[in-house]
């Protein structure tokens, strides 16, 4: 994303104007976080206005609109983000000129035109996601592809999300003493052909640094000689050309929880480097593993986790996209007080993107939780009491 | 608030002066008029159910345009809005699982855009924030439609009358014919390695079910490719990368017979990657095989920490399975040392103890399946003098007796039959050339089946013909099929393409419940990390094989005794214990048939699995 003008907003008192430009599906995904309900986003649209008042005439221009954010739509898939809100009043006479307030207007963002953001409300968490968005270095995805038998996903991973472009599914034929075994090698070759024709479909080379084949059992090994013996054949210079990207890893179901197994397998971390998504898994892990221990070092729910900040105890905290960014302005500044005071006594906040399967956990496990610098086991004793009363 | 676009934008207003939105129009209004209009909105709001796209305040101004005449407000109002569609409905419900969810979607499943996809959880949030109760109600009523939701596959028409059979067969007639033989399906078990799919190989040769010409044939290849010893094991293992591999990696199953019963084989494999194939094995069969290499420090290897031999186990005793055959391979390899016999037959005792296996289930057989002594016909060497029972096939025709025993009981065992309805679960579906014609592989699970009768398929709610019942390795057609009968169903009047490997099958009459989310009773096994609500599992019922996370810990019971409930607030669920929880597929388009402990004893079982290891077995409780 590229950031051209930043200045202090008149309007609002801890607000910004943010004059942006997405680059590409990651910066989408940034901007949904980003923007909230009332911000304001000035852009340039076509527009058609009715002239004289038996409204047959109409005028269509490019103006410069200004919108109070009321609603959004997005699909990551798609990339498609597009936010909805009603003019406002502008006092400098630059936008909305001969537009009534109040009126419905839509705004599409593209990666073609930048557009200006009044942000109400910029806190920490929003200039960090900036930042981010910012940083050019390390925006280059992985894709994955998990597989077993009559079963593939193929998906790309990016920073913030997991996506499935394409779910394949053969129900290859179960085999008996008296099974035709040429049709099912024909099937199976099928399959493989399947594959090779989705990744060549979805995945753009030139912008990933890795491609991850895993399956249970030889699965993943044989799609990699089958990818390779396609290329060939086709001279697919973009795959031959990248071949050291793909790395063949293994993993105990063809389903997307195999992607997530080989995340926080310590055997192929150092090929996956410090990925964001890779590291989720791993904390989402050492989680489960205190837990599974019952060293008290592990607590969930909002109740524990408050209470054990207020002890200064939390050394991780474990925290959602959704709640750290909650709609509700007092409940995101309680979070951000929460993170805050964390980060104030050496600990660490991760912030979970819940596109991700680790993350998606997390929103089910009441969206936090955290993991303790020593055991307290009475963390939950009085709270306990508590419902029990209700 | 929701659905507006551009064109809104010129929609005419009448001489209204214009609303921006609720607050404003009830701002404007005098008190009378506000009071008047809260009193018609909610009966308005009932009217306007079954239209889409209107907000409270589309209602609102139409009923002032229409100086609050309820008619004519609704007139106008069912002009601009559409009836919903049955799609629409569907869609709807989608975003509004979506909602339920929270963001939490994944981004994968998020296909299509629909109009309705515009209510997002975001403006649900804003809907609450900014409009007064009214908004609040509607959304209720948004959150209820949830509840309901919508299946994705198409239901087809129903027959609910049975057909009747067309050469009505006297089910006690039958049981009494000498033709009628008991049937027996077994599976083999055991490490990978261990020898089970030469042991198969061995047995259907020496019954003579595979001809001598393809196990000579088989061996040149073998020999070819520098595997000499594995040729028997290609009569089961068929494909080429199994046969490079010297790795048996699905199921196969095959049928022979003997003079005395009729037995169906599924060799399953062994290797950990593909216990979930195993699993569908196991699901299929009434009797387990339980195949170890007695060789020196094989057994061990098998046995221990990461081995298959307890896993296998362990499954067959979660999925029900009444009685286990040891057979002990490879015992040429240790010169039929008794020493070798008893101390693996002791070790394995113990542990089958620990499970809940009495030791009257278990038969052992010391055997070689690659020379084939203590199989079939061909006698011990003169080193195994110790052991004087039957062999392997003896063995399993002595278990078909025994779990045929209420055959001599037949007026009870007949009622039985009656009694249950007819379950059938679907291992394998394949098309014909026929368009409506579908055959299914599979075992009964209940009750009786003759050519002639209707049975619905689940989830897709289909209502089939049964034209005819094959069986056997020749796929001979017969009048009948039993429960535990493992059979093949040729069916008319059915929609192939909607059947999947894993369905249900009933009688008409009999109704199984298709659903994405359904209480179990676990028991876990030990694991390493705990389960969570929100953890990610791997979910097995017989075939089907699905994605799905744990929603709700419920409550923790008592092991011994699960009506006695021990907490019931659960945290999280460790190692070795029995509680409720909730199970919830993660492909929200994805509706299984279940049929609950009470309905099925066999399938009424699911197991869990996650990062490659099974972590519990459960009970399905509830059907939602």
């Amino acid at each position: 994303m590229k950031l051209l003008n930043k200045s202090s907003s008149l309007k609002f008192k801890d607000g910004v104007s943010l004059q942006l430009q997405p680059e590409d599906k990651e910066d989408l995904f940034t901007l949904y976080q980003l923007i909230d309900q009332d911000d304001e986003l000035i852009f340039k649209k076509r527009f058609t206005t009715t002239v004289d008042v038996d409204k047959k005439k109409k005028t269509t221009d490019m103006v410069k609109l200004r919108i109070q954010v009321v609603s959004r739509e997005f699909d990551m898939k798609d990339e498609f983000l597009r936010y909805k809100g009603s003019t406002v009043e502008d006092d400098t006479g630059k936008t909305n000129c001969n537009i009534a307030a109040g009126k419905f207007i839509s705004y599409t963002i593209t990666y073609a035109y930048p557009f200006t953001l009044l942000k109400k409300n910029f806190d920490s968490y929003a200039k960090k996601l900036l930042d981010e968005a910012c940083n050019l270095e390390a925006k280059a995805d992985t894709a994955a592809i998990v597989l077993q038998e009559g079963v593939a996903h193929v998906c790309i991973l990016t920073a913030s999300s997991t996506i499935l472009k394409q779910k394949i599914e053969y129900s290859l034929p179960k085999k008996k003493t008296t099974t035709d075994i040429v049709k099912f090698d024909e099937k199976t070759e099928k399959f493989y052909k399947a594959i090779y024709a989705s990744i060549v479909k979805n995945y753009d080379f030139n912008k990933l640094k890795m491609i991850i084949l895993c399956s249970p059992g030889f699965y993943a090994k044989t799609l990699h000689e089958k990818i390779m013996q396609y290329a060939i054949q086709e001279q697919n210079r973009n795959i031959l050309d990248n071949e050291s990207m793909f790395l063949v890893a293994h993993s105990s179901t063809g389903y997307m929880q195999g992607i997530t197994e080989v995340l926080k397998n310590p055997i192929y971390a150092n090929k996956l480097q410090d990925t964001k998504y890779s590291h989720e898994a791993n904390v989402m892990d050492s989680f489960m593993k205190h837990l599974n221990e019952d060293d008290y070092k592990a607590w969930y729910g909002e109740q524990e986790v408050f209470k054990a900040a207020e002890l200064g105890a939390i050394d991780e905290l474990l925290i959602t996209d959704l709640l750290a960014r909650s709609p509700d302005l007092c409940q995101r500044k309680k979070y951000m007080d929460l993170m805050k005071s964390i980060e104030s006594l050496g600990g660490k906040v991760i912030i979970f993107s819940t596109l991700h399967i680790s993350g998606e956990e997390l929103d089910r496990l009441t969206g936090i939780a955290c993991i303790l610098k020593y055991p307290i086991p009475e963390l939950d004793e009085d709270l306990d009491y508590e419902e029990e009363n209700e | 608030m929701s659905h507006y676009d551009e064109d809104d934008y010129y929609d005419e207003q009448g001489d209204m002066p214009e609303f921006q939105d609720e607050a404003e129009l009830d701002d404007y209004l005098t008190d009378e008029e506000y009071d008047l209009m809260n009193e018609i909105i909610p009966q308005l709001k009932k009217d306007m159910a079954e239209y889409h796209g209107w907000t409270t305040f589309d209602l609102k101004l139409s009923l002032l345009d229409t100086d609050f005449n309820i008619d004519d407000a609704l007139h106008d109002l069912k002009k601009r809005f559409k009836r919903k569609k049955k799609q629409a409905d569907a869609d709807i419900n989608t975003s509004m699982s979506n909602l339920k969810i929270g963001s939490n979607t994944q981004p994968i499943e998020q296909t299509k855009k629909f109009t309705s996809q515009l209510r997002t959880d975001d403006d649900i949030i804003f809907i609450s924030d900014n409009e007064d109760s009214n908004a609040i109600s509607s959304l209720d009523q948004w959150v209820r439609d949830d509840k309901v939701e919508e299946k994705f596959i198409k239901p087809y028409k129903r027959i609910l009358e049975p057909t009747k059979p067309r050469n009505p067969i006297d089910l006690k007639k039958y049981l009494q014919s000498p033709t009628f033989k008991p049937h027996l399906s077994f599976v083999v078990l055991g490490h990978v390695d261990a020898g089970k799919s030469t042991l198969m190989g061995r047995l259907l040769y020496d019954i003579g079910a595979v001809d001598q010409n393809k196990i000579r044939k088989l061996k040149k290849e073998s020999e070819q490719i520098g595997k000499g010893s594995f040729h028997l094991a290609w009569v089961m293992d068929q494909t080429v990368e199994e046969r490079e591999r010297g790795v048996t990696v699905s199921i196969c199953t095959s049928d022979f017979s003997t003079s005395n019963v009729d037995f169906t084989i599924v060799d399953a494999p062994g290797h950990r990657d593909f216990v979930p194939n195993a699993i569908a094995g196991v699901s299929q069969a009434d009797v387990a095989i339980l195949t170890i290499d007695c060789g020196i420090n094989a057994f061990e290897s098998g046995f221990n920490l990461d081995g298959q031999t307890k896993e296998h186990t362990l499954l067959a005793r979660s999925m029900n399975i009444g009685t286990i055959v040891v057979a002990m391979n490879k015992m040429d390899s240790v010169n039929w040392s008794s020493e070798r016999f008893y101390e693996i037959q002791a070790e394995l005792s113990t542990y089958f103890d620990q499970i809940g296996y009495q030791k009257d289930k278990i038969k052992w057989v010391p055997l070689s399946g690659y020379s084939g002594e203590g199989v079939y016909k061909i006698p011990y060497p003169s080193e195994q003098n110790w052991y004087k029972g039957p062999s392997l096939v003896d063995t399993l025709e002595d278990v078909a007796k025994t779990n045929y025993s209420h055959l001599n009981d037949l007026d009870s065992f007949c009622k039985e039959i009656k009694e249950k309805p007819f379950i059938f679960s679907i291992l394998e579906v394949t098309t014909t050339k026929k368009h409506d014609e579908s055959i299914l592989s599979g075992r009964v699970e209940s009750g009786s089946i003759q050519p002639g009768e209707t049975i619905t398929v689940y989830p897709s709610e289909q209502s089939c013909l049964v034209d005819k019942i094959l069986s056997g390795r020749e796929q001979t057609s017969r009048d009948i099929a039993l429960k535990g009968d493992f059979v093949t169903l040729k069916l008319r009047h059915s929609h192939p393409k909607d059947i999947q490997n894993g369905d249900l099958c009933s009688s008409v009459g009999y109704h199984i419940k298709s659903t994405r989310r359904f209480k179990i009773r676990l028991s876990t096994f030990n694991m390493d990390r705990p389960l969570l609500p929100g953890t990610s599992v791997m979910l097995f019922r017989g075939v089907y094989e699905e994605p799905a996370r744990v929603n709700k810990l419920i409550s923790l019971v008592d092991s011994k005794d699960p009506s006695k409930i021990l907490k019931k607030r659960v945290k999280h669920l460790p190692s070795n214990q029995t509680a409720i929880i909730e199970i919830e597929l993660t492909e929200r388009r994805r509706w299984i048939p279940l049929v609950t402990i009470d309905e099925n004893k066999h399938i009424g079982r699911v197991i869990l699995r996650k990062d490659g290891r099974s972590i519990g077995t459960g009970v399905i409780l509830d059907v939602e």
